[in-house]
């Protein structure tokens, strides 16, 4: 029979299509009587169907083989499955009572639990902070909690590491948040098995109302840098507060933060003994703070991006030199991003408007252009689609990546395109960034990952060709300058003198990209260990962005090349806010993971051994950075 | 005690509370002890045959043995919600489908680009691991691969796990009838999949022919 209304290719090979689809049905259901017959009459003339029919009986024969072959499921599953089963019980507030009342569910013989896991004591330091709001607390030393647990497994052997210390943010057992730090000293190759702990660490109380959206600790970890959540209005603050400098120890004292700050809202530091609370500061406030706060490897700079809490401009760049009261808006033209750094230099990306004049200066303010629309691919007619009634498309933008001295304000334009959030390695060798456009939203406030992909490429470092040329206070164009998509350049010197060596500085990457991810992103972060073989890769989930997927890549010493035979990490569900330092990367897991709440787990490595450790599980945690 | 089962299906014997009109079960017959030895007990009579499935779904032992564990802690969780005489065989599939599908839809939005040549030579993977990667990486496997997987878990539950037509659609948590049709689209993605497979694998191995014939043509 022909259905009138469907096209077909062609009779024939819409009897081929119902002969195929009653064979196939008839593995699953008798076929009715006439389509038996009809299929039975079509096969026999049609070599092509029986083939087809041989076929099918052939696979089905072939997948039905692999009931003789089930495979073994890991010995320990059910030791897992029952611990994680516990801990949710536990977590849930169900209480363990009932379960050492009952017994523990037993393999064996031998009970089974994570309620055995090692406890560690901590040392609470008692220091307090108060946001906007906030009640301060006083200290409350002597506090213990456990640092690390596991389910004991005499079989599982440790893997020493080299890591250093790790910290964090939690919420305490009575509301408070509680800054941590411990050192990973040792690994287990199975963080299940629980072989090792977190090492002793200090704890220091900190009076938020809400868990802190990042929290950056200073090279010489004396203090972190706490972005608030935003209120309901006036936006996050950052503020900066002094914490006790590992190794903990009781006789540890925070040291005093300096600067009485007057104008709320104002964090609240309790040092351990202290009757008078010494006062925190805040450096900048009433803001969205957008991206990544990160401090000079030195610690003399703290440098972010941030736009006004209303959301009526994009953002623009941030620097703090430690010491000063506030921190200084170095860009005016509210769309500027912090990316990171390279050495003592700000690594940012600006991403300028279509038809923006050549030499008009990168940080400077740019007058709002009604954004051309078309097509809505980048290089199509302006025009396209000029009828006002027409829903035109948002042209994808360009980010342009450059760097900047904090101290003389030069700027060195990367030589390269569509290059966005750009890390590059300490060691200078590498770089991961999002190869690809920005979708400005409807007032151009705010940009999303448009068409690209996220990459691996070698990096070419200015200091390694030629000097930097002399600073000079304010940029300009060049044409000896590494030109760009905009023309932008560094300062550099008289091209007409044919004496004077070319010092323009030629920075970016090597060009031989390599693509970690692909697909939908809406976000990520990457960061290099300190050595630059060490890469983590955050990619956030779209359904929702606060979560994502981690992963740990390892480049080969030699080729700088991605090593496939180690993938120690190959992709895990992280919360947003990744610690990556020599010799381990910590992350928090979202909750409701094997049945838990939040853990700050630590993959750490010594050479090609790696293995992981974890905290105990708490509702709120923020790994510190 | 209430037995869940069906005919030809391995029955679980435990006790289910009585049920609320909401649906929801009576509070003091719900507790930890009940809850407990019934999954221990489901653990027992399905842990390997789930772990097959999900290892089929998603050719990866951690990551099946990950979730099955998540699938177990699910089933804890949603004891009181499994229904007088319901099979409770069909529900734990129901369950792992769920959490198989959960997590292939979480990957294909984040998706990493496989490293060039992992699994290379130098690395030492465990007798186990070999054994297993033998049994995932035939043309079967890899055809299985290819297709959807919708499609791929009506296969893998009809044909390799019995589950009868209502245990399908159950499991699978569709109609009889959209699951009848899944299968039959399975057969026909299936038998297109394995047929690409065995045209490159007889590609590949006309083209190593001609790699080992082409030093006899120069004489050496």
């Amino acid at each position: 029979m022909t259905l009138p209304f469907r096209r077909r290719h062609n009779d024939a090979e819409a009897s081929h299509d119902r002969a195929r689809a009653l064979i196939a049905n008839g593995f699953t259901t008798p076929n009715e009587p006439a389509d038996i017959t009809w299929l039975d009459a079509h096969v026999a003339g049609c070599a092509e169907c029986a083939a087809d029919l041989a076929a099918y009986a052939a696979d089905r024969e072939l997948l039905r083989a692999l009931r003789d072959h089930e495979p073994e499921p890991p010995r320990d599953l059910w030791a897992r499955t029952a611990a994680a089963i516990e801990q949710d019980h536990a977590r849930r507030g169900l209480g363990s009572r009932a379960l050492r009342a009952t017994g523990s569910w037993r393999i064996g013989g031998i009970p089974v639990g994570v309620a055995s896991g090692l406890l560690v004591v901590v040392v609470v330091l008692g220091v307090s902070l108060a946001p906007s709001g906030g009640i301060p607390l006083a200290s409350t030393p002597g506090s213990s909690q456990d640092v690390a647990v596991g389910t004991p497994k005499p079989d599982a052997t440790a893997i020493v590491v080299t890591a250093g210390d790790i910290a964090w943010i939690q919420s305490g057992s009575d509301g408070s948040y509680e800054f941590r730090r411990a050192f990973v000293d040792s690994v287990c190759p199975d963080v299940k098995s629980g072989c090792a702990t977190l090492g002793l660490g200090s704890t220091t109380r900190i009076n938020l109302t809400q868990l802190p959206l990042a929290v950056v600790e200073s090279p010489t970890g004396s203090e972190i840098v706490v972005v608030t959540s935003p209120a309901s209005v006036g936006g996050t603050d950052i503020l900066v507060v002094a914490v006790p400098t590992a190794p903990p120890s009781p006789e540890t004292t925070p040291s005093a933060v300096a600067s009485p700050e007057t104008t709320p809202p104002t964090p609240t530091v309790l040092p351990s003994g202290s009757v008078e609370p010494t006062v925190g500061r805040s450096i900048v406030s009433g803001v969205a703070v957008v991206g990544d706060t990160a401090y000079s490897p030195d610690g003399k700079w703290l440098a972010f991006s941030a736009r006004p809490a209303d959301g009526s401009a994009g953002p623009d760049l941030y620097l703090w030199h430690v010491g000063d009261d506030q921190a200084t808006q170095v860009s005016a033209n509210h769309r500027t991003f912090f990316a990171g750094w390279i050495g003592d230099q700000v690594l940012a990306n600006v991403v300028l408007p279509a038809g923006l004049a050549a030499d008009h200066p990168i940080l400077e303010p740019i007058e709002p252009t009604p954004a051309p629309r078309s097509s809505g691919k980048p290089g199509a007619s302006p025009d396209a689609s000029a009828s006002p009634e027409a829903p035109a498309p948002i042209v994808e933008e360009h980010p342009i990546a450059f760097t900047l001295d904090p101290a003389t304000r030069v700027i060195t334009v990367v030589a390269a395109e569509n290059m966005w959030l750009p890390s590059v390695d300490p060691t200078r060798r590498s770089v991961v960034y999002w190869a690809g456009t920005l979708v400005p939203n409807e007032t151009g406030t705010a940009w999303s990952l448009g068409e690209g992909r996220l990459v691996l490429d070698g990096w070419v470092s200015a200091d390694a060709l030629a000097p930097l040329p002399e600073p000079v206070p304010s940029p300009s164009a060049s044409p000896k300058a590494k030109p760009t998509s905009h023309g932008k350049s560094s300062p550099s010197p008289d091209p007409t003198n044919a004496a004077t060596p070319i010092l323009v500085p030629m920075i970016g990457p090597a060009g031989h990209p390599v693509t970690i991810a692909e697909g939908p992103a809406v976000a990520f972060d990457s960061w290099f260990d300190p050595t630059g073989l060490r890469l983590a890769i955050w990619i956030a989930d779209p359904t929702d962005p606060t979560v994502g997927t981690l992963r740990l890549i390892v480049l080969d010493p030699e080729t700088l090349q991605i090593d496939p035979s180690s993938d120690p990490l190959p992709g895990v569900a992280a919360l947003r806010g990744v610690s990556m330092d020599k010799g381990r990367l910590a992350w928090v897991t979202p909750p409701g993971q094997d049945g838990e709440g939040s853990h700050v787990q630590v993959l750490g490595w010594h050479g090609r051994s790696f293995g992981q450790v974890r905290t105990i599980q708490a509702d709120k945690l923020s790994v510190v950075r | 005690m209430l037995s869940n089962g069906e005919p030809g299906g391995l029955a679980i014997t435990t006790r289910v509370p009585e049920r609320t009109r909401t649906g929801m079960a009576v509070s003091d017959t719900w507790n930890r002890e009940s809850a407990g030895a019934f999954v221990e007990t489901l653990f027992a009579k399905h842990q390997g045959e789930i772990f097959a499935y999900l290892l089929r779904m998603m050719r990866d032992p951690e990551l099946a043995a990950d979730l099955e564990q998540d699938a177990f802690i699910k089933a804890y969780r949603a004891y009181d919600t499994l229904e007088k005489g319901e099979n409770a065989r069909a529900w734990l599939y129901q369950i792992a489908h769920r959490v198989a599908l959960d997590h292939i839809r979480r990957r294909k939005i984040v998706r990493f680009v496989p490293f060039i040549g992992e699994e290379a030579p130098g690395s030492a993977p465990s007798a186990e691991r070999v054994a297993l990667d033998v049994q995932l990486s035939g043309p079967l496997e890899r055809a299985m691969a290819r297709i959807p997987e919708r499609q791929r878990a009506a296969l893998l539950l009809a044909e390799v796990h019995d589950l009868t037509g209502l245990e399908l659609a159950a499991a699978l948590g569709v109609s009889h009838v959209a699951a009848r049709a899944l299968l039959t689209r399975g057969r026909e993605s299936l038998r297109q999949a394995l047929a690409a497979e065995r045209a490159a694998e007889a590609a590949a191995e006309a083209e190593r022919d001609i790699a080992y014939a082409q030093p006899r043509s120069d004489g050496r």
